[in-house]
Protein backbone atom coordinates (compact mmCIF):
# COMPACT_ATOMS: atom_id res chain seq x y z
CA UNK A 1 0.00 0.00 0.00
CA UNK A 2 2.73 2.63 0.77
CA UNK A 3 4.74 1.83 -2.32
CA UNK A 4 1.75 1.71 -4.41
CA UNK A 5 0.86 5.43 -2.57
CA UNK A 6 4.02 6.90 -3.26
CA UNK A 7 4.57 5.78 -6.71
CA UNK A 8 1.09 7.56 -7.43
CA UNK A 9 2.28 10.17 -5.16
CA UNK A 10 5.57 10.56 -7.25
CA UNK A 11 3.80 10.40 -10.42
CA UNK A 12 0.83 13.19 -9.70
CA UNK A 13 2.52 15.52 -7.41
CA UNK A 14 6.46 15.51 -7.97
CA UNK A 15 6.64 14.52 -11.68
CA UNK A 16 3.37 16.40 -12.65
CA UNK A 17 4.76 19.42 -10.95
CA UNK A 18 8.24 19.07 -12.64
CA UNK A 19 6.41 18.52 -15.90
CA UNK A 20 4.08 21.75 -15.13
CA UNK A 21 7.30 23.96 -14.02
CA UNK A 22 9.55 23.00 -17.20
CA UNK A 23 6.85 22.11 -19.98
CA UNK A 24 8.88 18.86 -20.23
CA UNK A 25 7.42 15.13 -20.34
CA UNK A 26 8.29 13.47 -16.92
CA UNK A 27 8.12 9.62 -16.49
CA UNK A 28 8.58 7.71 -13.41
CA UNK A 29 12.33 5.72 -13.20
CA UNK A 30 13.35 3.13 -10.91
CA UNK A 31 12.43 3.26 -7.08
CA UNK A 32 14.37 2.22 -4.14
CA UNK A 33 12.72 1.29 -1.11
CA UNK A 34 14.69 0.50 1.89
CA UNK A 35 13.06 -0.77 5.03
CA UNK A 36 14.53 -1.12 8.31
CA UNK A 37 12.69 -3.71 9.84
CA UNK A 38 9.97 -5.44 6.71
CA UNK A 39 7.94 -7.56 9.02
CA UNK A 40 4.99 -9.56 9.33
CA UNK A 41 3.67 -9.64 13.28
CA UNK A 42 3.03 -13.26 14.10
CA UNK A 43 -0.44 -12.58 14.40
CA UNK A 44 -0.97 -12.01 11.16
CA UNK A 45 1.29 -14.89 9.61
CA UNK A 46 -1.85 -17.52 9.05
CA UNK A 47 -3.78 -14.81 6.84
CA UNK A 48 -0.50 -14.20 4.79
CA UNK A 49 -0.32 -17.56 4.12
CA UNK A 50 -3.65 -17.38 2.77
CA UNK A 51 -3.50 -14.26 1.20
CA UNK A 52 0.09 -15.01 -0.87
CA UNK A 53 2.30 -17.78 0.29
CA UNK A 54 -0.15 -20.96 -0.18
CA UNK A 55 -1.03 -19.98 -3.26
CA UNK A 56 2.07 -19.24 -5.17
CA UNK A 57 2.39 -22.83 -6.14
CA UNK A 58 -0.82 -23.07 -7.53
CA UNK A 59 -1.92 -20.36 -8.89
CA UNK A 60 -0.47 -18.14 -12.14
CA UNK A 61 1.24 -15.01 -11.45
CA UNK A 62 -1.09 -13.31 -13.59
CA UNK A 63 -4.37 -14.58 -11.03
CA UNK A 64 -2.18 -13.34 -8.19
CA UNK A 65 -1.93 -9.36 -9.89
CA UNK A 66 -3.91 -7.13 -11.28
CA UNK A 67 -2.88 -4.22 -13.99
CA UNK A 68 -3.36 -0.98 -12.89
CA UNK A 69 -3.49 0.60 -16.70
CA UNK A 70 -6.21 -1.61 -17.94
CA UNK A 71 -9.50 0.73 -18.29
CA UNK A 72 -11.73 -1.17 -16.35
CA UNK A 73 -9.79 -1.05 -13.20
CA UNK A 74 -8.98 2.68 -14.06
CA UNK A 75 -12.34 3.11 -14.06
CA UNK A 76 -13.10 1.75 -10.72
CA UNK A 77 -10.21 3.45 -9.36
CA UNK A 78 -11.62 7.04 -10.42
CA UNK A 79 -14.93 6.50 -9.67
CA UNK A 80 -13.74 5.54 -5.57
CA UNK A 81 -13.36 8.97 -5.60
CA UNK A 82 -16.34 10.33 -4.57
CA UNK A 83 -17.22 7.39 -2.07
CA UNK A 84 -13.49 8.42 -0.03
CA UNK A 85 -14.45 12.22 -0.31
CA UNK A 86 -18.16 11.02 1.50
CA UNK A 87 -16.42 8.95 3.60
CA UNK A 88 -14.01 11.71 4.64
CA UNK A 89 -17.13 14.72 5.17
CA UNK A 90 -18.72 11.57 7.69
CA UNK A 91 -15.72 11.16 9.65
CA UNK A 92 -15.53 15.37 9.90
CA UNK A 93 -18.80 15.31 11.02
CA UNK A 94 -18.05 12.80 13.57
CA UNK A 95 -14.70 14.56 15.38
CA UNK B 1 24.97 -13.56 17.60
CA UNK B 2 21.88 -13.37 15.46
CA UNK B 3 21.49 -10.39 13.16
CA UNK B 4 18.49 -9.53 11.64
CA UNK B 5 19.03 -10.55 7.84
CA UNK B 6 19.31 -7.66 5.12
CA UNK B 7 17.32 -9.10 2.04
CA UNK B 8 17.61 -7.68 -1.38
CA UNK B 9 15.11 -7.89 -4.36
CA UNK B 10 14.54 -5.99 -7.32
CA UNK B 11 11.74 -6.77 -10.41
CA UNK B 12 10.29 -4.84 -13.29
CA UNK B 13 6.56 -4.12 -12.03
CA UNK B 14 5.57 -3.27 -8.40
CA UNK B 15 3.58 -6.39 -8.07
CA UNK B 16 6.80 -8.81 -9.42
CA UNK B 17 9.15 -7.17 -6.39
CA UNK B 18 6.73 -6.79 -4.20
CA UNK B 19 5.92 -10.38 -4.07
CA UNK B 20 9.22 -11.23 -4.15
CA UNK B 21 9.65 -9.15 -1.16
CA UNK B 22 7.39 -11.04 0.75
CA UNK B 23 8.26 -14.43 -0.06
CA UNK B 24 12.11 -13.73 0.60
CA UNK B 25 11.23 -12.11 4.23
CA UNK B 26 8.82 -15.36 4.85
CA UNK B 27 11.81 -17.56 3.51
CA UNK B 28 14.48 -15.89 5.44
CA UNK B 29 12.95 -13.48 7.90
CA UNK B 30 14.29 -13.99 11.59
CA UNK B 31 11.66 -14.87 13.92
CA UNK B 32 11.17 -13.41 17.16
CA UNK B 33 8.33 -11.68 19.59
CA UNK B 34 8.60 -8.46 19.32
CA UNK B 35 7.03 -5.65 22.00
CA UNK B 36 3.21 -6.06 19.94
CA UNK B 37 2.94 -9.45 19.91
CA UNK B 38 0.56 -10.75 22.43
CA UNK B 39 0.88 -14.30 24.10
CA UNK B 40 0.40 -17.40 22.43
CA UNK B 41 0.90 -15.68 19.20
CA UNK B 42 3.30 -17.06 16.59
CA UNK B 43 6.73 -15.24 16.60
CA UNK B 44 7.08 -12.12 13.96
CA UNK B 45 8.93 -12.27 11.18
CA UNK B 46 11.26 -9.35 10.21
CA UNK B 47 14.49 -8.41 8.16
CA UNK B 48 16.09 -5.46 6.60
CA UNK B 49 14.63 -4.95 3.02
CA UNK B 50 15.93 -3.01 -0.27
CA UNK B 51 13.64 -3.24 -2.98
CA UNK B 52 14.20 -1.68 -6.10
CA UNK B 53 11.41 -1.66 -8.77
CA UNK B 54 12.76 -0.72 -12.36
CA UNK B 55 9.19 0.34 -14.07
CA UNK B 56 7.03 1.73 -11.44
CA UNK B 57 4.22 2.27 -13.65
CA UNK B 58 4.61 -0.86 -16.00
CA UNK B 59 1.84 -3.40 -15.17
CA UNK B 60 1.05 -5.53 -12.91
CA UNK B 61 1.26 -2.63 -10.92
CA UNK B 62 -1.13 -4.30 -8.17
CA UNK B 63 -0.88 -7.11 -6.29
CA UNK B 64 -3.87 -9.45 -4.99
CA UNK B 65 -2.17 -9.30 -1.85
CA UNK B 66 -2.73 -5.80 -1.32
CA UNK B 67 -4.36 -4.72 2.08
CA UNK B 68 -7.71 -3.67 1.35
CA UNK B 69 -9.75 -3.41 -2.27
CA UNK B 70 -9.44 -0.67 -5.38
CA UNK B 71 -11.30 1.85 -3.15
CA UNK B 72 -8.51 2.12 -0.16
CA UNK B 73 -5.48 2.23 -3.04
CA UNK B 74 -7.32 4.96 -4.36
CA UNK B 75 -8.34 6.42 -0.79
CA UNK B 76 -4.54 6.08 0.37
CA UNK B 77 -3.68 8.17 -2.72
CA UNK B 78 -5.43 10.95 -2.07
CA UNK B 79 -4.64 11.47 1.64
CA UNK B 80 -1.05 11.42 0.03
CA UNK B 81 -2.32 14.10 -1.70
CA UNK B 82 -3.45 16.07 1.30
CA UNK B 83 -7.34 14.98 1.59
CA UNK B 84 -6.84 14.27 5.38
CA UNK B 85 -5.03 16.93 7.00
CA UNK B 86 -6.98 18.66 8.43
CA UNK B 87 -7.68 15.34 10.65
CA UNK B 88 -4.59 15.62 12.29
CA UNK B 89 -5.21 16.58 16.21
CA UNK B 90 -4.35 19.44 18.26
CA UNK B 91 -1.03 17.68 19.93
CA UNK B 92 -1.89 19.45 23.22
CA UNK B 93 -5.33 18.21 24.03
CA UNK B 94 -5.97 14.44 25.27
CA UNK B 95 -9.38 14.44 24.41
CA UNK B 96 -8.77 14.97 20.86
CA UNK B 97 -8.99 11.80 19.25
CA UNK B 98 -7.91 12.84 15.49
CA UNK B 99 -4.47 11.76 13.83
CA UNK B 100 -1.15 12.80 15.12
CA UNK B 101 0.00 13.65 11.54
CA UNK B 102 -0.59 12.73 8.28
CA UNK B 103 2.68 12.30 5.78
CA UNK B 104 1.26 14.93 3.23
CA UNK B 105 1.20 17.41 6.07
CA UNK B 106 4.48 16.74 7.42
CA UNK B 107 6.02 16.86 3.96
CA UNK B 108 3.83 19.65 2.93
CA UNK B 109 4.29 21.62 6.26
CA UNK B 110 7.60 20.52 7.82
CA UNK B 111 7.69 22.20 11.19
CA UNK B 112 4.57 22.62 12.51
CA UNK B 113 1.67 20.92 14.37
CA UNK B 114 -1.97 22.29 15.97
CA UNK B 115 -2.04 23.23 19.44
CA UNK B 116 -5.25 24.11 20.99
CA UNK B 117 -4.78 27.41 23.18
CA UNK B 118 -7.79 29.24 25.12
CA UNK B 119 -10.08 27.17 22.73
CA UNK B 120 -8.72 27.99 19.49
CA UNK B 121 -6.35 25.30 17.47
CA UNK B 122 -3.55 27.45 16.65
CA UNK B 123 -0.49 26.49 14.37
CA UNK B 124 2.61 26.70 15.66
CA UNK B 125 6.09 25.70 15.40
CA UNK B 126 9.27 27.18 14.95
CA UNK B 127 9.55 26.87 11.35
CA UNK B 128 7.22 26.02 7.96
CA UNK B 129 8.61 24.34 5.16
CA UNK B 130 6.81 23.60 1.95
CA UNK B 131 9.07 20.27 1.19
CA UNK B 132 6.97 19.59 -2.31
CA UNK B 133 7.38 22.93 -3.47
CA UNK B 134 11.21 22.53 -3.02
CA UNK B 135 11.70 19.17 -4.40
CA UNK B 136 10.05 20.09 -7.77
CA UNK B 137 11.94 23.82 -8.10
CA UNK B 138 15.27 22.10 -6.85
CA UNK B 139 14.68 19.08 -9.51
CA UNK B 140 13.27 21.57 -12.27
CA UNK B 141 16.37 23.94 -11.86
CA UNK B 142 18.91 21.38 -11.75
CA UNK B 143 17.81 17.74 -13.04
CA UNK B 144 20.45 15.66 -11.39
CA UNK B 145 20.48 17.45 -7.87
CA UNK B 146 21.11 15.15 -4.98
CA UNK B 147 19.06 17.28 -2.76
CA UNK B 148 15.63 16.66 -3.57
CA UNK B 149 14.49 15.33 -0.23
CA UNK B 150 11.68 15.45 2.16
CA UNK B 151 11.50 14.05 5.43
CA UNK B 152 8.73 13.34 8.03
CA UNK B 153 10.24 12.52 10.97
CA UNK B 154 9.91 15.54 13.26
CA UNK B 155 12.20 15.01 16.71
CA UNK B 156 11.21 17.76 18.37
CA UNK B 157 7.51 15.89 18.88
CA UNK B 158 9.19 12.44 19.60
CA UNK B 159 8.47 12.78 23.30
CA UNK B 160 4.77 14.31 23.12
CA UNK B 161 3.02 11.98 19.83
CA UNK B 162 2.69 7.92 20.09
CA UNK B 163 2.76 7.02 16.31
CA UNK B 164 5.24 8.21 13.99
CA UNK B 165 5.58 8.00 10.47
CA UNK B 166 6.74 4.49 8.66
CA UNK B 167 8.40 6.32 5.62
CA UNK B 168 10.40 9.03 6.73
CA UNK B 169 12.64 10.31 3.53
CA UNK B 170 11.42 10.29 0.28
CA UNK B 171 14.37 11.10 -2.32
CA UNK B 172 14.32 11.98 -5.95
CA UNK B 173 18.04 11.59 -6.35
CA UNK B 174 18.70 12.47 -10.01
CA UNK B 175 16.72 13.04 -13.30
CA UNK B 176 18.21 11.68 -15.97
CA UNK B 177 16.81 12.21 -19.53
CA UNK B 178 17.03 10.61 -23.39
CA UNK B 179 19.36 13.63 -24.46
CA UNK B 180 21.64 13.36 -21.62
CA UNK B 181 19.76 16.54 -19.53
CA UNK B 182 18.22 18.33 -21.64
CA UNK B 183 15.76 16.42 -23.89
CA UNK B 184 12.22 15.97 -23.58
CA UNK B 185 11.50 13.46 -21.72
CA UNK B 186 12.99 13.04 -17.91
CA UNK B 187 13.05 10.76 -15.42
CA UNK B 188 12.92 10.80 -11.91
CA UNK B 189 15.15 8.32 -10.13
CA UNK B 190 13.42 8.09 -6.31
CA UNK B 191 14.22 6.61 -3.06
CA UNK B 192 11.71 5.74 0.15
CA UNK B 193 13.17 4.43 3.92
CA UNK B 194 11.10 3.28 6.24
CA UNK B 195 12.27 2.79 9.83
CA UNK B 196 9.47 -0.03 10.67
CA UNK B 197 7.14 -1.32 7.90
CA UNK B 198 4.47 -3.84 8.81
CA UNK B 199 3.77 -5.66 5.19
CA UNK B 200 0.64 -7.44 5.03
Amino acid sequence: MNMFGFIQFNKEVIAAGVAEKTGKTVKLGRLNWQADSYHIYGKDIQAAKERLFNRVADMPFEERTMPFNDPFIRDMYDAAEPAVIAKIKIFDERH
Amino acid sequence: MKNIPVITVSGKTLAETYEAALINLYEKGTRFKTQYDKPGDPLSIDCTMNMTIEEPETDPVIHMAFPGGIDDLKEYVLELKGYKDHWVKNINDEKDTRWEYTYHGRIKNYGVWKELQEGESVEVGPFKVDQIEGVINKISKQPFTRQAQMITWMPILTSTVTTHPVCNRCGTAFWKTKKGFTGSTATSVSEVTTPGEQVL
